[in-house]
């Protein structure tokens, strides 16, 4: 029963990976940026969220969305005015773009909101859960993680599969020169995924910051990590293996923890490794890379 | 060189014997020795440094340090009068960052370049570490505060005959801790059973040491401890330990989390219907802020052993303000933007207590007739009585002095505000009890 209860926590741990990632796996997938920052944009997200309830008295459910439009608009503001810039100057500079907003965007926020944990209450929803007899029970803020997870992933599907849009932002993704000789400005392209990817990683802060009941300015650091784990597990561009990575990767942290609680980073760092070493291109990824 | 006669400090040597650093060492080792010299410097100003974390992940411990500073500059601005001779006061304060190799470069900074006289540091091993060191090697005093003494003291290699010269410290340690911890589980009728969240970092397995640790305390007698073993800090899924925790009738939790950690930790407890009857938390649940953070109220009833509170009838000997007196001060100024008071302000307070008392007891240029003035020192201060003299539970060790803790509750007050109520007084009996210890 153990065992059972530690996959089933280590699928709805998945759920905020998948979710961390989402965002992260876009970027990658489209402008080949590993975007350092993604860990304090996430955190940038539950602040919006955060103040707008506080200050504002916003009804937490709306703050979902007012923190999804504003950093999807700094999104907008990153990629036209630092990113394109960065990205014509080589393969280091968008990462190294990337770096500096990691550093600012934390130092910023301790100067302005102290290094205080700003609280965003859900009530008792952060609490309550489904019981399942013989122990198990499953809480229900999770649970919604997982389910806004794969709504995210469905609908980024959704959009890059079915839409005009999408098809472009894939073949930008595969050949920006080619794209170009269309006539179609592939820096328009890069700002829509930009404001996408930021938009659900505001997303992803929001319910993270609801999940931990609040959030401070430094919690970025970390997420970061399991957020690139997930993509590099899953696959790089393929949404559906950012959904598998996550899951694998909570699976595999929490049945190191059932094994010995000092074990849940370390199980998920080797299932990582082995990855890369037996299935370099991750789970769901395309067999060559470009 | 150019004293020849000067013994060469240790850095001296290590730099001579450095193949990169020759060329380097005659002009370092000048300066060095030419400021160690027979460890006096010269003027009329004495220069204080002051290293506290003001940003970063350690910022809330140093969140009083614009009020502190202004009250003290404005304490010290008529000088300080030592054997007939009057001396300006220049009190210099760095931040750290929360990084230790910003802290060591600033303790380079104020030693080499400023001169200071003497470093008073504050909060966490991360940067008292770095500076204490500095300060050791160089021959600067420095008295430093807000971290348990036992890290404090063995962590930097002090043993009972090892002990140190320049640095001293004032500090609560794992004995108070568990003394005052183990006194709110008594206040409820449980099983005994006592579930541990020791993570897997400095704190954490200090804390699980067999012989030295928690367990090792005399007053923990009796309980059974289950601990699950070291859990990795940022871990984001608790829930084998948890189990445990049920599975073992767990009905009391101890530990010292981190404030992210165990927020995930409780927040888990509550999903999967884990309610030990009292909770005594260290380190996470210092500050209001965290506790009302908690997700749905959970922070209401949470314990912590508390090292400082307003409740104190205790005065500086800087300003002649009570405890109290100090907490509504700060709150009511304009440098506390309008947050309550934290434990971060008695301590912080009390090293300025402890640099008046002992620059005008010693030949304030003398750095060491300094040290050993503050190896002689005893002192009522807002913190209550230091002394690192005369040894038994107050000093334990040469350069430490102890200080006790009241145990606390957090009991949700009007609206979204936390107060802290004193629960617990086994150490400080001069403190009265709030209220009655309620079960979570």
């Amino acid at each position: 029963m153990n065992w059972l209860n530690a996959i089933l926590q280590g699928v709805l741990l998945g759920g905020i990976f998948a979710m961390a990632a989402a965002g992260l796996s876009l970027v990658f997938g489209v402008m080949r940026i590993a975007n350092l920052a993604h860990g304090d944009l996430m955190i940038l997200g539950g602040y919006v969220a955060s103040v707008t309830a506080a200050h504002y008295g916003v009804p937490v459910p709306v703050t979902i969305v007012v923190s999804m439009i504003a950093v999807g608009a700094l999104g907008y503001l990153v990629q036209r005015s630092l990113l394109d810039r960065a990205m014509g100057l080589g393969e280091l500079a968008p990462m190294l773009v990337t770096f500096g907003i990691s550093v600012i965007i934390p130092n910023v926020l301790v100067q302005v909101f102290s290094s205080d944990a700003q609280p965003l209450p859900i009530g008792s929803l952060g609490t309550a859960s489904i019981d399942l007899g013989g122990g198990l029970a499953i809480g229900w803020f999770p649970l919604i993680t997982v389910a806004a997870a794969v709504a995210v992933l469905v609908s980024l599907h959704l959009f890059l599969f079915r839409t005009q849009p999408g098809r472009i932002v894939r073949a930008t993704s595969d050949d920006r020169a080619v794209v170009r000789l269309m006539g179609v400005d592939n820096r328009r392209v890069y700002a829509l995924t930009s404001v996408i990817a930021f938009a659900t990683v505001a997303l992803a802060g929001v319910l993270y910051t609801m999940r931990q009941g609040g959030v401070t300015p430094f919690e970025g650091q970390l997420t970061v990590l399991f957020a690139f784990e997930t993509v590099i597990i899953g696959g790089l561009g393929s949404l559906w293996g950012t959904l598998a990575g996550g899951v694998v990767l909570g699976v595999a942290q929490s049945v190191g923890a059932q094994i010995s609680p000092d074990l849940p980073l370390l199980t998920g760092h080797v299932v990582f490794l082995l990855v890369l070493v037996f299935r370099p291109q991750g789970l769901f990824g395309r067999s060559v890379l470009a | 060189m150019e004293h020849p006669a000067i013994k060469p400090s240790r850095r001296t040597v290590l730099r001579g014997l450095g193949v990169s650093a020759v060329a380097a060492a005659p002009i370092l080792s000048a300066c060095s020795s030419g400021l160690k010299g027979s460890g006096t410097s010269t003027g009329d100003t004495i220069k204080i440094g002051y290293v506290s974390p003001r940003t970063g992940a350690y910022a809330a411990f140093a969140e009083s340090d614009a009020y502190i500073l202004q009250q003290v500059r404005a304490f010290f601005a008529k000088g300080i009068t030592h054997d007939g001779k009057k001396y300006d006061v220049q009190i210099l304060d760095r931040d750290t960052g929360s990084d230790p190799q910003q802290a060591a470069t600033i303790a380079d900074e104020l030693i080499s370049q400023q001169q200071v006289d003497l470093v008073l540091v504050t909060a966490t091993p991360d940067t008292i570490h770095p500076v204490a060191a500095k300060c050791e090697s160089e021959g600067v005093p420095c008295v430093s505060t807000i971290e348990p003494w036992q890290a404090w003291f063995f962590g930097r290699g002090g043993t009972p005959k090892k002990t140190f010269t320049y640095t001293f410290h004032f500090f609560d340690g794992i004995e108070h801790l568990a003394r005052v911890e183990s006194d709110m589980w008594r206040q409820h009728a449980t099983d005994k059973k006592v579930g541990v969240l020791w993570p897997n970092d400095s704190d954490g397995n200090a804390f699980r040491d067999k012989a030295t640790g928690y367990r090792a305390q005399p007053p923990t007698k009796g309980f059974t401890f289950v601990d699950p073993g070291p859990y990795e800090p940022g871990t984001k899924d608790f829930s084998s330990i948890i189990a445990k925790f049920k599975k073992e009738g767990v009905e009391i939790l101890a530990g010292v989390p981190s404030p992210p950690d165990f927020s995930t930790f409780w927040t888990q407890a509550a999903q999967q219907n884990f309610k030990p009857k009292v909770a005594t938390i260290s380190k996470a649940i210092l500050f209001e802020s965290s506790v009302a953070s908690l997700p749905n109220g959970l922070g209401n009833g949470l314990c912590t052993a508390s090292w400082w509170v307003p409740q104190y009838p205790f005065t500086s000997t800087l300003t002649g303000q009570t405890a109290t007196a100090l907490a509504d001060d700060y709150e009511k100024s304009p440098l506390s933007k309008g947050r309550s008071w934290n434990q971060g302000l008695g301590p912080n307070h009390a090293l300025f207590e402890v640099a008046n008392h002992v620059l005008r007891n010693a030949n304030p240029k003398d750095r060491e007739a300094v040290a050993a003035q503050i190896a002689r020192t005893s002192l009522d201060t807002v913190l209550g009585h230091l002394s690192w003299t005369g040894g038994g539970a107050a000093n334990p060790v040469k350069n430490v002095a102890t200080i006790p803790m009241v145990g606390t509750q957090w009991v949700k007050g009007s609206g979204a505000a936390y107060e802290l109520k004193v629960i617990s007084n086994s150490l400080l009996p001069e403190v009265k009890p709030d209220a009655k210890a309620a079960e979570l």
